[in-house]
């Protein structure tokens, strides 16, 4: 099939148009899953010298332009760059638990470490962009997260009550953090990539994991901060954000966000996004992770024909994609029988 | 309710761990109970953070420092439960499936079920099928309770189920399930005896799944 991706379409769904073609979108995708479906072994080089990058690359975008989308979903994530990483996963408590952990974390080493890692990957992925593809991501994590890394989640609900000033210093320090990683990003890359975004997961399966106070009181204001450098640069931003975040919606919305990525069925059906937020924002993914897990081949292409059609007839910005990510164990049948249903669509349209 | 009951129990409700500490050891002092400050004082004050929760009052954060300010209690009374003989509501074994690293709901259930007078032991996360099968061996449970986040983990469900069936215990526990991706319909397509959708509501359910 001829495919000539153009990122274009991508950033007429973050100005929430609706693009000549539907576009497909993933905040992920394992490269285990692109192995298994281009049929070559690749994901171990990520980790290796220049060269092994440079075909990893290689390989990675080659995917995505396969695939047909119009952009290159990419980012490094900070938490593997903090001395002490691991306590968001859960188990382990992070390296700050009280003042003197915080006075003597090397915060100001973080940069640098962050971009030793990140600069190799960034410049390597820029030289592999196909001709109309650019990038999509940036920097991994957003403040909740990284709070969450740097003390433990149930830890810090107990700092919260403790040691309030320390809480709020806490995500201060954090947000000059963020602001400086992605000053150096948006000076360096921002000519590679067509949006920015994030992943801060504020939510889950009934409700926010703090309360939307906290949020607004300590989360919010550095998001502020971020994004306003990210829109002072040009670039569009969406913001990716899992779980039952209702309540706050409107308040990161006002901070001039162009998208949101993330939805479950369990929690809010997509339309309901869509209808809540669609004329204001681009709602982008749709389909529930599970739906791609436990079909069959033959009705994952049928249940998305019929969703993204719907999604793309209701919303202005959309685009197709599962709603959280492609994490190893959905089966390559399983997400390749979306992208078909994608390209099914896009036959469909340019036939009428 | 007496005023030192009513102080421990408003202790939960803020999250106070030194007043709810302090509250009981008053209440000890001036001959109330042991099950008696857990059951009228403590366990209710639980009672009362779950709802709270459920009603949107209360997040995450909120229930786990009432929770440790309740533990706080429990640590001077559970030496003084158990040397006057008085049995716990039930005994709980809980754990995340194979495969699966969420932690933070589970650890959440632990809290309330704790709360409401349960024994809990919690086998952690990334539990293998055979270890619930020994841990119901070496413990004895009235329930096992198993938390799944992701698709995939979710379907070891009932491979563990299977498992327990094969090891001839299924009658001896009654099986409880949640978990993001976890439904109703789903606990009953894979013969649980029950699933709740937040802490609050797996405390209840436990509760009442040990009176049928
Ligand atoms: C925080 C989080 C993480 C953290 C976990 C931190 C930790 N220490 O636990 C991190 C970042 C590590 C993580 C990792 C991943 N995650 Co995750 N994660 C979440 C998130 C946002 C919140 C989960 C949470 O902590 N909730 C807070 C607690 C309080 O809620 P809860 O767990 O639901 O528990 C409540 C109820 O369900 C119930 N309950 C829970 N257990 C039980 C048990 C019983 C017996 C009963 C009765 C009730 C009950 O009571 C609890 C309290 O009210 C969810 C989104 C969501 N909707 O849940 C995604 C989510 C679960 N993650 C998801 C994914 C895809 C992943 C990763 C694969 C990501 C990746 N691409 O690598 C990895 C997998 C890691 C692994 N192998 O487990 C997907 C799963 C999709 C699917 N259907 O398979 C979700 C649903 C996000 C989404 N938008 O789709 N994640």
């Amino acid at each position: 099939m001829d495919f000539q991706p153009d990122y274009n379409h991508i950033l007429a769904v973050m100005e929430n148009k609706r693009p000549k073609r539907l576009p497909l979108y993933e905040h992920k995708i394992s490269p285990l899953v692109m192995e298994e479906i281009q049929g070559e072994s690749f994901a171990e080089l990520e980790q290796g010298d220049d060269s092994d990058l440079d075909e990893f690359f290689r390989q990675y975008s080659r995917f995505y332009k396969e695939m047909t989308y119009d952009t290159v979903s990419f980012e490094v994530t900070l938490t593997r760059s903090l001395p002490g990483h691991g306590a968001i996963y859960g188990g382990m408590e992070g390296p700050i638990q009280n003042r003197e952990d915080f006075e003597k974390y090397p915060w100001d080493e973080l940069e640098e470490r962050y971009y030793a890692v990140a600069d190799r990957k960034f410049a390597a992925l820029c030289k592999s962009l196909p001709e109309g593809m650019k990038a999509f991501g940036g920097i991994g994590n957003g403040v909740f997260e990284i709070s969450e890394d740097l003390v433990g989640f149930e830890k810090m609900a107990y700092m919260m009550a403790d040691d309030p000033e320390l809480f709020a210093e806490l995500f201060a320090r954090i947000g000059d953090l963020f602001v400086a990683l992605w000053e150096r990003f948006l000076k360096n890359y921002s000519e590679h990539f067509a949006v920015c975004r994030f992943g801060d997961d504020l939510g889950f399966k009934t409700s926010t994991l703090v309360s939307p106070k906290t949020i607004r009181q300590h989360i919010i204001p550095q998001y502020a901060r971020i994004i306003s450098r990210i829109k002072k640069a040009g670039k569009p931003f969406i913001w990716h954000s899992c779980g039952k975040i209702f309540t706050v919606m409107d308040d990161v919305i006002a901070l001039g966000i162009d998208g949101k990525h993330s939805n479950e069925d369990t929690i809010a059906s997509f339309d309901e996004w869509i209808t809540r937020y669609g004329e204001k924002i681009a709602l982008l993914g749709g389909i529930d992770v599970d739906i791609l897990c436990q079909n069959t081949p033959e009705s994952i292409f049928d249940l998305v024909v019929e969703k993204a059609t719907q999604y793309r007839g209701m919303a202005n910005g959309y685009a197709l994609g599962s709603g959280n990510s492609i994490p190893e164990y959905v089966p390559a049948e399983g997400y390749l029988a979306m992208v078909k249903a994608a390209q099914h669509i896009r036959q469909q349209e340019a036939s009428v | 309710m007496s005023t030192l009951l009513e102080i421990i129990y408003q202790g939960v409700l803020e999250g106070d761990q030194s007043e709810v500490g302090a509250g009981v050891q008053n209440a000890l002092e001036t001959n109330h109970s042991p099950s008696e400050i857990l059951d009228n004082a403590l366990v209710p004050a639980m009672s009362e953070v779950g709802s709270l929760f459920e009603e949107g009052e209360y997040f995450v954060p909120e229930m786990l420092i009432s929770a440790r300010a309740m533990q706080a209690g429990m640590a001077i009374l559970k030496p003084l439960l158990v040397e006057g003989g008085v049995e716990m509501l039930g005994k709980v074994v809980i754990g995340t499936v194979q495969g699966d690293l969420h932690d933070i709901g589970k650890n959440l259930v632990t809290m309330m079920l704790e709360g409401a007078g349960f024994e809990v032991i919690d086998l952690g996360v990334d539990v293998a099928p055979e270890k619930f099968v020994e841990a119901i061996k070496d413990h004895n449970p009235d329930i096992l309770c198993m938390s799944a986040l992701l698709t995939t983990t979710m379907a070891s469900i009932p491979v563990i189920i299977e498992a327990i069936e094969q090891a001839g215990l299924r009658t001896h526990v009654k099986i409880l399930i949640g978990g993001a991706p976890v439904t109703q319909d789903y606990a009953d397509q894979v013969g649980a005896d029950g699933f709740a959708q937040d802490a609050s509501r797996a405390a209840r359910l436990a509760t009442t799944t040990l009176d049928k």
